[in-house]
């Protein structure tokens, strides 16, 4: 789901701030470029008269180089920072879930979050998304006892879930935390065993940690009840690898009956592809390594490595033995020809370390990464980059050629495990799998299966909408906003200040929508806000039915949202509009009969009058003007308020029929009559109305008459 | 007693298809208040039609300072903003004598007639509902230069 709604638009707000620092650094790379052409014409006028080069010409170069330096360095995490969104987007898509799953699950669970400010890439932020939502799953459904149970061990009722994010150093981590029953090493072991999944007696050698790494097994699942909620656990594996896809990796800790902690830990690395490499020579060869898998580099004597197995080698590190390769040799190229001390890199994956043998380590480089074409791929490199003197690197995929190293194809082998795993299953449960054991992400059965058709909102789609990136974003965080609101007003109903908020939210996306010709969503939203206008008026109590039409809506909203991305007419389910109807404003009784106009004469209060004789004494004149208006966008009885307005500016205003207070309330068709005194004579006051009333004001008629 | 019959006019008027731009605000600077960006680009690209210069603000404060500092010809802001809302930004300009004169127009939609009425309570000299007739722009411009 995230992968859509985010593919669909691919686009950003990016800060003016970030714009202004790179239009500087623009600025800078003109500035280098010229002094590249000024040290570039002095050498070249060296070399001319066959001269040695002088210092200053050194220096040129020194200084251009340096800048250059600084530049692409400033560059590069200036993408990096624009590239960079709070997590709180992220986190916030989930209060719905949690209380949608809870509430079918029959559990109450509160969610919390921290850390809401943490920066992370827009990717990975996306990419986050779907892990997330299984993990919570998984933890309503399987981790949190229900209410009963709780009451039994002594917990209070409502169960708390937590998600936390912080940065620390190169690394985002990212907690989901809660207080449920807590797993049992033992029992995950025992089910593993009974699984097939590992034998009796390798499963007594791993350590706890890896034992409950047995959760994220494809089709491991401790209930052995199916559930509505998350399946069997199902999903679990596709957690495992998408943190993994992201470079990351995941850690359970867990206490029995006081909850678990998964922690995804994730390198906050570039997707831009510039990686921080370290650049060896083996032979002719030129490797770059990606830093974050080197461990470390020594010198080792031959004398001190161990002879292992038939050919391979062994060294010691730290205490531990690690196996020596030649890089060329496992690349398939030729090995290098042996001396008495070998320069070493040891790397590591998340399979386990190795060292490898190499001629020279060059220096730790920023490197620009393309990745190998399909054809070209070469197991052990993940990509070629240009190094210093336009000479072409190849990039060590770290996790393959450790795979490598141990004989094994890392894709093969996961592949023989799923399949010995799949038969386990087939015969513990005695038949296939159901087909949608495992739902790929976002695939999950359409929220409204087969419901009979609801509005389809027709004419607002083929619009054109100005600035629709832009629009479209911002509607998304409005949506956004209303949802987060509408479930904080569920826990505080009374709060006023929320409701208020609530409805300032749907005003606006009303107006917005309204604003850009979407209409018919607008009249639609329209509604939704007349139900936030009544529960502000105390009319209607914010009891869960009402909270639960506010967040269909946000729902639908987000749903018309995508159809517009895909150019399709957004559907506004039946059962909501039947729900918005039963509890929208009722329409105000109007008038159904206006004030006749040519039937009524001004009723002067005594202070009019006198007011009318002081005027007319001072030689001005009194008229009465009658005015058919045809408003073609505004309402008939704003406009006749406007152009008594205007006509203030004529002269001074006695009477008008209607009276203002029924022109406000409505009580009016298209004309007004109004008494005005004014210093024009009849010619001239003439002469106003048809210049400032008549085009204006769309009036299609008019008499006036003074009146003596 | 004079009977001025403008059908012929009206129906000028109201035919729609060509329109002329007949009004040109060269030099003229207009303010646009509202809390979203998309919402005012999309007005402020009407508002160049009429050769006119736009500045901005995201609320109705930022508003009143931009008033005070650059003195527009003529204000547009939306009504349900953070802040400071519309209507409080007409009271505000409409008691400051040094600015009573800018007009105000709200935007607004049609729903939201209580909105309006209360914003021309509070001195608003004009309304443009959402979403935006050129046609009609064309005639507020016209109803708030003129004169």
């Amino acid at each position: 789901m995230a992968e859509k709604e985010h593919g669909a638009l691919d686009r950003m707000l990016v800060r003016i701030a970030h714009l202004d620092r790179l239009l500087n650094l623009v600025g800078e790379v003109i500035i280098t470029s010229n002094s590249i052409a000024t040290t570039n014409r002095r050498i070249q006028e060296y070399y001319d008269r066959g001269a040695p080069l002088d210092k200053m010409s050194l220096d040129m170069v020194k200084v251009v180089e340096e800048a250059s330096s600084r530049i692409s360095g400033d560059l590069h995490s200036l993408v990096m920072d624009i590239r960079m969104v709070e997590i709180k987007g992220t986190f916030q898509r989930f209060r719905r879930p949690v209380r949608d799953m809870s509430r079918d699950a029959g559990k109450n669970v509160e969610l919390s979050t921290f850390g809401e400010e943490t920066l992370v890439d827009k990717t990975i932020s996306e990419k986050l998304y779907d892990p997330i939502n299984h993990q919570v799953r998984n933890s309503i459904d399987h981790g949190i006892e229900d209410p009963l149970e709780r009451q039994k061990m002594g917990k209070p009722a409502v169960a708390k879930l937590t998600l936390k994010a912080y940065q620390r150093e190169n690394f985002i981590f990212l907690e989901i935390r809660d207080d449920g029953r807590g797993m049992d090493s033992r029992v995950i072991r025992q089910v593993a065993v009974d699984r097939g999944l590992i034998s009796e007696e390798d499963s007594q050698k791993l350590s706890e940690e890896e034992i409950l790494m047995f959760i994220y097994h494809p089709g491991f699942s401790t209930k052995t009840i199916a559930s509505e909620i998350s399946g069997r656990g199902v999903g679990m594996d596709v957690v495992k690898s998408n943190i993994e896809e992201l470079g990351g990796e995941v850690m359970i800790s867990t206490i029995v009956g006081e909850g678990t902690t998964f922690t995804y830990k994730i390198p906050q690395v570039t997707a831009v592809n510039i990686l921080d490499c370290l650049t060896v020579r083996a032979g002719k060869n030129l490797y770059a390594i990606p830093i974050l898998s080197v461990v470390s580099t020594l010198l080792v004597d031959l004398s001190k490595t161990n002879l292992a197995f038939d050919k391979a080698k062994t060294i010691t590190y730290l205490g531990s033995i690690i196996t020596l390769f030649d890089l060329n040799e496992l690349l398939g190229y030729t090995p290098l020809a042996p001396s008495d001390e070998i320069t070493v890199v040891i790397v590591e994956s998340k399979n386990g370390k190795i060292a490898l043998s190499v001629s020279e380590l060059l220096t730790p480089e920023k490197l620009v990464y393309t990745p190998l074409e399909k054809i070209f791929q070469v197991q052990g490199i993940s990509g070629v980059t240009m190094m210093g003197a336009n000479k072409m690197g190849l990039i060590i995929d770290v996790t393959e050629l450790v795979s490598r190293s141990r004989g094994i194809a890392a894709g093969e082998a996961v592949d023989e495990r799923d399949s010995l795993i799949r038969q386990a299953l087939k015969s513990a449960q005695g038949a296939e799998p159901e087909a949608p054991i495992i739902l790929p992400s976002g695939e999950t059965t359409p929220e409204y299966p087969e419901q009979e058709t609801g509005q389809v909102l027709s004419s607002d789609i083929g619009r054109e909408i100005a600035h629709r990136d832009e629009f479209l974003m911002e509607l998304e965080e409005m949506i956004n906003n209303a949802g987060e609101n509408v479930l904080s007003l569920e826990r505080n109903p009374e709060d006023n200040d929320l409701i208020n908020k609530v409805f300032r939210d749907f005003h606006s996306i009303k107006g917005n929508l309204m604003m850009v010709g979407l209409t018919e969503m607008g009249t639609f939203i329209h509604d939704i806000e007349s139900i936030m206008d009544r529960a502000r008026e105390g009319a209607l109590s914010l009891d869960g039915q009402i909270v639960d039409i506010l967040l269909d809506a946000t729902d639908s909203l987000r749903e018309a949202r995508n159809s517009l991305i895909k150019n399709e007419a957004p559907v506004i389910p039946q059962e909501l509009l039947r729900s918005v109807t039963k509890y929208k404003k009722p329409l105000e009784k109007k008038a159904t009969e206006f004030v006749d106009v040519h039937q009524r004469t001004f009723r002067l209060g005594p202070l009019a009058q006198f007011n009318l004789l002081a005027r007319r004494h001072s030689g001005q004149f009194v008229y009465q003007v009658y005015l058919s208006f045809r408003p073609q966008h505004q309402q008939p009885f704003l406009v006749a308020l406007l152009i008594l307005r205007r006509m203030t500016r004529l002269g001074h205003i006695f009477g008008a029929v209607p009276s203002i207070e029924e022109i406000e309330s409505q009580n009016i068709g298209t004309q007004i009559k109004v008494m005005f005194s004014s210093n024009l004579d009849e010619e001239k006051a003439r002469a106003w109305i048809e210049k400032n009333l008549v085009k204006n004001y769309d009036v299609t008629e008019y008499e006036i008459l003074k009146t003596n | 007693m004079s009977i001025a019959v403008l059908d012929a006019y009206a129906e000028r008027l109201h035919t729609t298809g060509e329109r002329s731009m007949s009004i040109d605000l060269t030099g003229k600077t207009a303010l646009v208040v509202d809390d979203y960006h998309s919402m005012r680009v999309a007005l402020k690209e009407h508002l160049q039609g009429f050769k006119l210069r736009v500045i901005e603000a995201g609320n109705g404060l930022e508003g009143l300072e931009k008033i005070r500092a650059k003195k527009p010809d003529m204000v547009f802001t939306d009504i349900v903003m953070p802040v400071m809302d519309g209507l409080e930004l007409c009271q505000e300009i409409k008691s400051d004598p040094e600015l009573l004169n800018i007009p105000v127009v709200v935007l607004s939609t049609h729903a939201d007639a209580a909105y309006i009425l209360q914003a021309i309570h509070n001195g608003a000299d004009d309304y443009l509902p959402k979403p935006i007739e050129i046609g009609l722009l064309e005639k507020i411009l016209s109803r708030i230069t003129d004169g």
